[in-house]
């Protein structure tokens, strides 16, 4: 069964992309713009992994973050933080509240592919 | 030459402003610059207070940590300067100020020179700069992915190509838009240093404490190694003492007691870790914070323009079973090597 990937970003120009990468890969993937869908979408269906944006309207990334990791069900989801914050303090912070990966905009494609591979145990 | 003479001309010559205060701040000599610099709205007078002239907090800051510096009898070299912004009392002019004590530093009441360089050209409590090259990260993200997919996957469909082709029309427009706002900004802040003071973690983790302790908060410092922080050591007390001010709020209303804060070191950062018991703050509730303005603060700056100045931040996790932390973040300073 396909692997269920999680897109959380308000972006659209960066959820298209996103998106096409994460089908041609082959897995199931979902896209919602906030923080508050994305809670609403994590209790609909519980995804693999989340591509998780930082800066978003109603909820950020880092409460997002710490949601989840607040909840036991949820502990096995794997995040992937995707921010436009550069500053090596942010990275601290995000993998400090639960993330699993930190990734910093601007990022090579192949390069968010390659640790999406590694979080869900498959070979690249 | 006479050395008076020529410590006269040099006076006279600086373009910074220079001005020595007695003990009690009452101004004893100054240069034709600090003249130009701090005479908009009072005049400059020998016998004046220098407090008429600028903001006092960050000015006593300074010169507390010089006498505590000196106090303590630091291990590491004492910095012979505090560097810090100031305004002046209108607000309208900043400026980056350089304090140090005059000799004999072991009298108990010490006069001091204080240098004024105008920064109201480029400095904004805001920072602006730094959210300017900020703005580059999501048009570059999504303009490199467009391209990416494009070249990478030559066979995708006819839809699929025409949307990535807008998204490469929309995003070259918003890169634009980016330089042509960071490149105005740059014409004035080329001329830019820092205004933030390096101090050992020795001194300022000591400092730190001797001002909470005033505030009836207990800090533990991690004694084991000493490196250099750059910070703004007025700022950072504030963002301390209005902290501490929320977390006691918090827990009176619980009635709940028993904040303490650690200061330690990690490797490319140090923490001052507030640290009570219950839950902790999540993170929407810490970022609402971040937006406070601080009252005393130079400019209105919030809770974050401070510690974007610094290059800080903070979170709050929890810290064991029973207690939590919010969690104040800085690098260690670059410049040592460290």
């Amino acid at each position: 069964m396909a692997k269920y990937v999680l897109i959380v970003d308000d972006a659209p120009n960066i959820v298209l992309s996103l998106e096409f990468l994460m089908k041609k890969e082959g897995y199931e993937v979902y896209s919602v713009s906030n923080g508050e869908e994305a809670m609403e979408a994590i209790a609909a269906k519980t995804p693999d992994l989340i591509l998780l944006d930082v800066m978003m309207p109603r909820k950020d990334g880092y409460e997002v973050c710490q949601e989840l990791r607040a909840n036991q069900d949820w502990n096995d989801i794997k995040i992937i933080m995707l921010t436009a914050k550069g500053r090596d303090v942010e990275r601290e912070k995000g993998l400090a509240l639960g993330a699993d990966d930190y990734v910093t905009k601007p990022f090579a494609t192949q390069e968010l592919v390659r640790k999406v591979k590694t979080l869900l145990g498959e070979n690249y | 030459m006479d050395r008076r003479a020529l410590l006269k001309t040099l006076l006279q010559e600086l373009k910074d402003g220079v001005i020595v205060c007695d003990p009690e701040a009452k101004i004893i000599l100054f240069n034709p610059a600090a003249e130009d610099l701090l005479s908009r709205h009072q005049s400059l007078s020998c016998g004046k207070s220098l407090y008429d002239l600028c903001c006092r907090p960050p000015v006593e800051h300074a010169l507390n940590l010089l006498a505590f510096q000196l106090d303590t009898k630091s291990r590491s070299k004492p910095l012979p300067v505090v560097q810090f912004v100031n305004t002046s009392l209108s607000q309208e002019q900043f400026f980056r100020c350089r304090i140090s004590f005059l000799p004999p530093l072991n009298a108990a009441k010490k006069s001091f020179v204080i240098i004024f360089e105008d920064i109201s050209a480029w400095y904004s409590p805001d920072n602006p700069l730094f959210m300017k090259i900020e703005e580059f990260r999501a048009p570059m993200t999504n303009l490199r992915a467009a391209v990416e997919n494009l070249t990478e996957y030559p066979e995708m469909s006819p839809v699929m190509r025409s949307a990535f082709e807008n998204v490469l029309v929309q995003e070259s427009l918003n890169l634009t838009g980016a330089y042509d706002s960071l490149a105005r900004s740059c014409n004035v802040l080329l001329q830019t240093q820092n205004h933030l003071t390096e101090l050992n973690t020795e001194v300022l983790f000591g400092y730190v404490a001797h001002h909470l302790r005033t505030r009836k908060i207990a800090v533990t410092a991690s004694p084991k190694r000493s490196i250099t922080v750059k910070v703004d050591i007025y700022g950072l007390l504030l963002l301390l003492d209005y902290l501490v001010g929320r977390i006691n709020k918090m827990l009176q209303k619980k009635n709940k007691t028993g904040l303490t804060c650690e200061a330690h070191i990690a490797d490319n950062f140090i923490y001052f870790d507030l640290i009570w018991p219950g839950k902790y703050l999540a993170s929407g509730a810490v970022g609402a914070m971040q937006e406070e303005k601080l009252e005393q603060s130079l400019g209105g700056m919030t809770v974050s323009s401070i510690l974007h100045a610094m290059d800080g931040d903070i979170w709050s996790q929890q810290h064991d079973n029973s207690q939590s932390v919010l969690r104040l973040v800085l690098p260690v300073s670059t410049k040592a090597g460290q």
